[in-house]
């Protein structure tokens, strides 16, 4: 895959076997730049690293997904945010696209729609 | 009288007995010894007695001479007598109880209760008895000359003393000795005239016999009848064991202080005056002595009660420390209930949906290797995922159903919000939510007990109101956070109790952040609920926390 359609990618998970499977998932096709563990450090990773697409899962600690994905879209609208999370909730995913995500994926779905997520424009 | 009461009590009533009384009243009659002794002879002609008992001075005179001769052999006792008109040595088989005149006695005694006593005046009668006692007091008296008056008022008609001692001078005592007749020849019996001259005397009269004493004198050593009596008891019995009276000395009747209460008070005489063992007789109890056992049960049964009263207060103050405890509890309990279901909640979802979400992942892998190669394992890989998807569903089901971090994730108002579309969509009625100017971000915790108090009271409504719109208001102040949940329902009697557990869990749920709630509600008005917190505390220590 050329290198200029391979995005770059800051994960964000709390789960640490999660951030191993994600990376599994989308490193044949996407250039990892970051993975980080709480709200807080994703905010410095994207201000710093300027990402293509964030994968953030809903319910990470200090600002979670959704919080963040607001962040990131006023601080930085090229960069897309993709919300994963383990469990449909019809509220927070109609939230989620209202603060302008780009997608939201369910985590056990992420090995079919993950990348897609990723990949899409 | 109280000779013969105090000769009564020491009689062995064991011993038959026979008692023969002979009066010679020989003040009055004056009659001869021998006319008295020839009567008597005939009188007890052949009468063997066991004890002959000779009372006062006259009759021991009669005893001394015709005794042997009337009862020869049998003992003979001479009481209420004279020591100085005892023979030197008294014949056989006889004895005595004789007295020495106690006048100086009582005159020491008057001189120890008024010490300023300067005059002295000694009131008595004509007879012999009453010379002879004048005369025996004057003798007495001597030793006082040099620093008291005497003047004796023994030959006067008795209106006359009577007259004489109303005007006696200050610091003057009057002592009566006994006035059995008097200058105009009328006879008296002694103590009847003791009244008179009590109430006649504007001095204090001070006397010494027994049969004085509550007659208005004020005391003295007094000769006391019952005394006597006993103790001529006692000597006849010593002598009926004996049958004889000789061999036993002559006794000493003994004189004692004797005071009438009434008179000391009369007087002003200050009872811290009298000797060691003086008798006070006729006291009036106080008012403190009389009334004591009714002031001290009185007292008793007030202080029993305010120890009641106390013990009442402090249990009803335990109660009631008890009962704020019991509630506290309660609240801690609900809280505590909370945690453990969010740690529940959380485990599930931060882990187990985690881990479950991998292998999910993993199968999805493995699939796509095998399809092509191993359709049949493809296909039952397949099934096993959706059996997976369907467990990681249903643990999430169970993790919101717990503890929601829907409210975490999108703040109380979208929690709301959500929570009453959900509700409105279910029961097909109107739901409307408005909130306004609520501080952000909300303590966790004051979120999470509104959250909470909404949804038991949208649920209650949707129950048992059946109204088709309720309205939630969220309003926050500067300090304060209020909640407005309104139906337009059936209502309910707050005075009744039924409704009871959903909103006592309301209240404790408030407590957790200090606030509490306010039900309105009638029959047919719809309910209103009003939760109310104050958040300046809340904030603070939820900014201090992070």
């Amino acid at each position: 895959m050329p290198q200029e359609l391979r995005p770059r990618v800051v994960l964000a998970d709390d789960h640490e076997g999660m951030l191993q499977v994600f990376q599994r998932l989308l490193e044949p096709y996407c250039e990892i730049v970051g993975s980080v563990k709480d709200g807080r450090a994703l905010l410095q990773a994207v201000a710093s690293l300027s990402p293509d697409v964030v994968v953030v899962d809903v319910n990470i600690p200090a600002v979670n997904g959704i919080e963040a994905c607001d962040l990131i879209r006023q601080s930085a609208p090229r960069t897309r945010v993709v919300i994963v999370t383990v469990a449909d909730d019809a509220a927070i995913r109609q939230q989620a696209f209202s603060l302008g995500a780009s997608a939201f994926v369910l985590k056990y779905r992420a090995a079919d729609e993950l990348l897609a997520a990723v990949r899409k424009r | 009288m109280r000779f013969a009461e105090g000769l009564h009590e020491v009689l062995d009533p064991g011993v038959q007995k026979q008692i023969f009384d002979e009066y010679f009243d020989q003040d009055r009659l004056s009659e001869s010894s021998a006319l008295v002794a020839d009567t008597l002879r005939k009188k007890y002609n052949g009468t063997k007695f066991d004890v002959v008992i000779g009372v006062g001075n006259p009759v021991l005179a009669f005893l001394l001479s015709h005794g042997a001769e009337l009862w020869p052999g049998t003992p003979e006792v001479f009481i209420f007598v004279d020591h100085r008109l005892l023979p030197a040595q008294l014949p056989p088989n006889t004895t005595a109880i004789a007295y020495a005149d106690p006048s100086a006695s009582t005159l020491e005694l008057a001189l120890q209760l008024m010490p300023k006593t300067k005059r002295v005046f000694y009131v008595g009668g004509s007879s012999p008895s009453d010379t002879a006692r004048s005369a025996s007091a004057e003798q007495d008296f001597k030793r006082f000359a040099d620093k008291i008056e005497f003047t004796y008022l023994s030959n006067l008609p008795l209106a006359e003393l009577l007259e004489r001692i109303s005007r006696l001078p200050d610091d003057s005592i009057v002592i009566y000795g006994g006035m059995e007749q008097d200058a105009s020849g009328h006879v008296f019996i002694a103590a009847r005239v003791c009244p008179l001259i009590a109430a006649a005397s504007n001095a204090p009269v001070y006397g010494s016999y027994g049969t004085f004493v509550g007659c208005g004198i004020v005391g003295g050593r007094v000769l006391d009848f019952k005394d006597l009596g006993t103790q001529t008891g006692r000597l006849a019995m010593k002598i009926l064991e004996r049958g004889t009276a000789s061999g036993l000395p002559v006794e000493n009747w003994q004189s004692r202080p004797v005071v009438d209460w009434r008179q000391l008070q009369r007087w002003g005489i200050s009872e811290k005056r009298l000797p060691a063992g003086a008798i006070v007789r006729f006291r009036i109890p106080s008012a403190w002595e009389r009334y004591r056992w009714y002031v001290v049960t009185g007292l008793s049964a007030i202080i029993a009660l305010l120890t009641l009263v106390i013990v009442l207060t402090f249990e009803v103050q335990k109660r009631r420390l008890a009962n704020l405890e019991v509630k506290e509890l309660s609240g801690r309990l609900i809280h505590a209930s909370e945690e453990e279901r969010k740690r529940i909640a959380r485990e599930l979802h931060d882990d187990i949906s985690q881990r479950l979400a991998i292998v999910a992942i993993e199968i999805e892998l493995l699939v796509r290797d095998v399809v092509l190669h191993q359709p049949e394992i493809s296909a039952s890989l397949q099934q096993t995922l959706r059996q997976l998807h369907e467990i990681i569903e249903d643990t999430h089901n169970l993790s919101h159903e717990l503890h929601s971090a829907r409210l975490q994730i999108l703040g109380l108002e979208e929690a709301l919000n959500e929570f009453s579309q959900q509700l409105a969509r279910q029961h097909a009625l109107e739901i409307e939510v408005a909130v306004n100017s609520v501080p952000s971000p909300l303590p966790e915790v004051v979120a999470f007990v509104f959250y909470r108090v909404a949804q038991e009271a949208l649920q209650n409504s949707v129950k048992h109101s059946g109204s088709n719109r309720i309205e939630v208001r969220l309003t926050g102040g500067d300090h304060t956070l209020v909640m407005k949940i309104r139906d337009y329902g059936s209502g309910f009697d707050t005075s009744l109790p039924g409704r009871g557990l959903g909103l006592a869990t309301m209240r404790e749920r408030l407590k957790l952040v200090k606030g509490n709630l306010v039900v309105r509600s009638e029959p047919g008005g719809g309910t209103e609920i009003i939760a109310e917190a104050r958040l300046e505390g809340a904030i603070k220590r939820a900014i201090s926390a992070a």
